[in-house]
């Protein structure tokens, strides 16, 4: 039993993995630029990207909306 | 269930208020144990005789409902991340609050406290909890 993992939680049962720091790099956005397109804290990008929080559906879709990009492409579980 | 219903200003009402009546109340205990460290009639002792014990329970209650009011304000952004981290934080609130009262109980069993032993505690922990865990992800 890994009791750090009581306080410094990461969601590694289900081994995500995003595009979104990549897209984000593409439109030159920082994370903060990128949080007040999609109306939501910068540490939500940056908890997001670390792959430490599995965003909802609807920002998932938000955020694929916005890169011009499939919510397939921007998150897929790792193999 | 969004345990979240007032605005974001709330929060600095809410906190402006805790050290208001924190303040006050240690002042009030801190003159009254400088002055008549072993009785009761000191300036707390006074002023809770003439309003018939009212002033110290209020002050009391003040700070209870200042940080209940801090807790069930909104952040500046509501996002479905900040609703995890309250969820986790009042987890973990949950858990250390039963075992402290396990440990309080198979240490002294016949120990008996008021509420007010119970509530501060449990406010703090929250919000401790709250606190690092969105400082963590910075």
């Amino acid at each position: 039993m890994d009791l750090s993992n009581i306080f410094f939680y990461k969601e590694k049962d289900v081994l995500m993995k995003n595009l979104v720091k990549v897209e984000r790099a593409r439109y030159n956005l920082t994370q903060a630029e990128l949080a007040k397109e999609l109306n939501v804290s910068r540490q939500t990008i940056h908890a997001v990207e670390k792959n430490k929080f599995n965003p909802s559906v609807t920002l998932a879709i938000k955020m694929a909306r916005f890169f011009n990009v499939t919510v397939e492409y921007l998150f897929d579980i790792e193999d | 269930m969004k345990t979240q219903i007032l605005p974001n200003w709330c929060k600095k009402l809410g906190l402006l208020l805790f050290i208001i009546a924190s303040l006050l109340n240690g002042s009030f205990n801190f003159i009254n144990n400088s002055f008549n460290p072993n009785d009761d009639n000191g300036l707390l002792g006074l002023l809770n005789a003439f309003s018939g014990g009212a002033i110290s329970y209020g002050i009391d209650f003040i700070a209870i409902l200042a940080m209940l009011i801090y807790m069930t304000s909104k952040e500046k952004i509501e996002d479905d991340y900040i609703n995890k981290l309250r969820l986790e934080s009042f987890q973990l609130t949950f858990i250390t609050g039963l075992l402290v009262t396990i440990a309080i109980y198979i240490l002294a069993k016949d120990l008996v406290l008021t509420l007010d032993y119970f509530i501060f505690p449990l406010l703090w922990t929250y919000l401790t909890f709250f606190f690092i865990k969105r400082r963590m992800y910075l």
